[in-house]
């Protein structure tokens, strides 16, 4: 514990991780700003303007509404799927299918607040990060190691500065967040009504976001150990965004739900889907056909992959240190 | 092993790995003993391993053969009961270079429940006190060396290691840490300094180790090392000195002319060349034995051991040659 306290008064005495911090704040001020902006209800101009396309089309489907009917139904009845449906029945104009879409809290509102989980996730990282490798970087951990020799407790009270470190942050930011959204969408009127499983989906998103921020610290500072400089690890970072998250995932689609990116994604939004191309022959012609096969990729399977690569990151960080020469 | 001994280490042996897969053996078999109280002076020419040795010593490199122990306990696995009395010096002072002076021995102060009082204290006694909330980066050369033996004071420690401390500092600062050096062994610590200046080490050291190629091959009390050399020098002064100097080498002995003086080496004492140069009536003006110093004893020892050289341990064995005159090593 005493190592602990020591390393967390040497974590919050860092200039950097706090210019870090207030950019995390920056993001969130601007996640909320977006929530508020994508929320405003349409203005009175959009709405007369709305109300005159919408009696525009309106006179036109009475005039000509039988016949574009007959033939929305002609051309459902050609369609080779049985159950295609061409919604012909409700080709009559609608005023509300020319208002300015009006978000709502339950679905953008909630979703707007995992905007903030990558920022969370590569600040967070960079604070766990930049913590260990200064001190490896500079050669101080040589200087420590000749106070505190035992490695164990020295690589986990560096881990668990890292990890209670970014808390203060992060609470902080998820809170201005949240707190913000429903502030943008309660003075547009927006809260009336909402449900108490939305309230519920929205506090535990806000939670799980809290869980990205320790963790990702905790593997900024694994990796930390492993490669003992800030920069590498961050070319490490780009390189796996570049080749795993970006290359492969493209070459092949069916490694999306192994990608830290969908994963976090999924692990904050509580589950997320995912689109394979799969192509086949179907047609009764013999003709190849391509359709996108929608996924759903799990919370607990993304949280489970997340904290597996973790805590291998861990232990392999944990081994190494224990055994390597110190310059 | 005795308890009067500071450090010991019998067979040590460190190779490091190369790019290009082979090893490069760092330190090979080496026995060390350095008595507890005084400045030992760890010597070696440049990669001769002294400061692979020591940080073997501080558990910061695992060695791959042989036993060490500090104050009669095996390190690395004792290091933990044993570091509490051990303050270390390796290679150029480390410290977080944006935190100030005060604020970097406040950490270690805390990893090792010091008071925090003790800071200032101590900062105080190295003469830093006026620049403690400086940051780091900022300080000379000089200010972090003294910053660093600032961080071993807190430990009040028995044993100082400090490894070449003073690389990069002017002569002022290089007279400052010997007095350090000096009062910490008058105050009943045991110092152990590496460095390959050898005429520092001479003006501090009371007894000395000398490696190369990471073996050990010389040790013991200075003025003893000096004494076992086997360089003998003398001036000599002459009314005939052409003529001295070829009865000198009749006899075997190296001789050469100084200006009006001969230098003579290898006679087996001045005694000898007196005694010689009168049998053929040529009488001694003037006879100054040249002292040998540690660094010619250095010099001789470490002959082709350099950097590059070969590593066979001379013809001094793989324990190397002790002084054992009257009362021995300390």
């Amino acid at each position: 514990m005493n190592l602990l306290r020591v390393e967390l008064a040497r974590f919050y005495a860092r200039v950097l991780l706090w210019c870090v911090a207030v950019g995390l704040f920056v993001v969130s001020g601007l996640v909320v700003f977006d929530a508020w902006h994508s929320s405003r209800p349409p203005s009175a101009a959009a709405v007369a303007e709305a109300q005159t396309f919408y009696e525009q089309q309106l006179k036109d489907f009475e005039e000509n509404g039988e016949q574009m009917v007959a033939d929305c139904k002609d051309q459902q009845s050609q369609d080779p799927d049985p159950k295609a449906d061409y919604g012909c029945d409700q080709m009559k104009p609608k005023l509300e299918y020319y208002l300015p879409y009006t978000p709502s809290f339950a679905g953008e509102g909630v979703r707007s607040l995992g905007n903030i989980s990558m920022a969370i996730l590569l600040v967070a990282g960079l604070m766990g990060t930049s913590f260990v490798a200064a001190e490896f970087a500079s050669g101080a951990i040589s200087n420590w190691l000749t106070f505190a020799p035992r490695r164990v407790p020295v690589f986990a009270s560096k881990l668990g500065a890292a990890f209670l470190g970014v808390l203060p942050a992060v609470i902080l930011a998820v809170g201005v967040t949240a707190g913000g959204i429903v502030l943008a969408y309660s003075s547009h009127g927006l809260l009336d009504g909402v449900t108490d499983a939305a309230w519920a989906g929205f506090r535990d998103t806000s939670l799980r976001l809290l869980a990205v921020g320790p963790i990702a610290a905790v593997a900024g500072a694994a990796l930390a150990f492993l490669l003992r400089h800030t920069a590498a690890v961050l070319g490490v970072v780009i390189g796996w965004a570049v080749v795993w998250e970006g290359l492969l995932r493209s070459l092949i689609p069916t490694l999306q739900p192994y990608t830290v990116v969908l994963d976090v994604t999924a692990w904050v939004q509580g589950g997320t889907t995912y689109s394979v191309e799969d192509c086949g022959v179907r047609a009764p012609d013999g003709s190849m056909t391509c359709e996108y096969v929608e996924h759903t990729l799990h919370m607990t399977q993304a949280g489970l992959q997340l904290g597996g690569l973790v805590v291998v990151l861990v232990v392999v960080a944990l081994l190494v240190f224990r055994r390597r020469d110190v310059a | 092993m005795t308890a009067d001994l500071a450090i010991s280490t019998r067979g040590l042996r460190k190779t490091y790995r190369r790019f290009n897969l082979t090893r490069s053996v760092a330190v090979e078999g080496l026995d060390l003993d350095v008595p507890v109280g005084g400045v030992h002076g760890f010597l070696g020419p440049n990669g001769s391993g002294k400061t692979t040795t020591i940080r073997m010593l501080l558990g910061l490199i695992r060695a791959d053969e042989g036993t060490m122990r500090l104050f009669d306990q095996e390190v690395p696995r004792a290091l933990p009961q044993v570091v509490g009395r051990v303050g270390a010096i390796v290679e150029q002072p480390k410290f977080f270079p944006n935190f100030s002076g005060r604020r970097n021995l406040m950490l270690l102060a805390g990893a090792i429940h010091a008071d925090p009082s003790l800071v200032d204290v101590v900062l105080s006694d190295v003469g830093l006190a006026d620049r403690a909330k400086d940051r780091f980066r900022s300080y000379s050369l000089g200010m972090k060396q003294r910053l660093a033996i600032a961080a071993t004071l807190l430990k009040d420690p028995d044993l100082l290691i400090f490894d070449e401390p003073t690389n990069g500092l002017d002569p002022a600062g290089i007279r400052e840490i010997r007095g350090t050096m000096r009062g910490l062994a008058d105050r009943g610590k045991t110092v152990l300094v590496s460095s390959h200046i050898l005429g520092e080490v001479e003006q501090v050291a009371d007894t000395v180790s000398i490696i190369a190629r990471g073996r050990l091959l010389a040790s013991g009390r200075v003025q003893d090392l000096i004494g076992a050399s086997a360089v003998t020098t003398v001036r000599v002064g002459v009314h005939d000195p052409d003529a001295a100097a070829q009865v000198i080498a009749a006899r075997g002995w190296g001789v050469r002319r100084d200006e009006r003086m001969l230098v003579v080496d290898g006679a087996p004492a001045p005694a000898a060349i007196t005694e010689l140069l009168a049998g053929h009536r040529l009488f001694v003006d003037e006879l100054v034995p040249v002292r040998a110093d540690l660094e010619s004893v250095f010099l001789e020892l470490t002959a082709g051991q350099g950097p590059g050289s070969r590593a066979d341990g001379g013809e001094h064995g793989p324990h190397g040659r002790r002084a054992q005159p009257e009362g021995g090593a300390r």
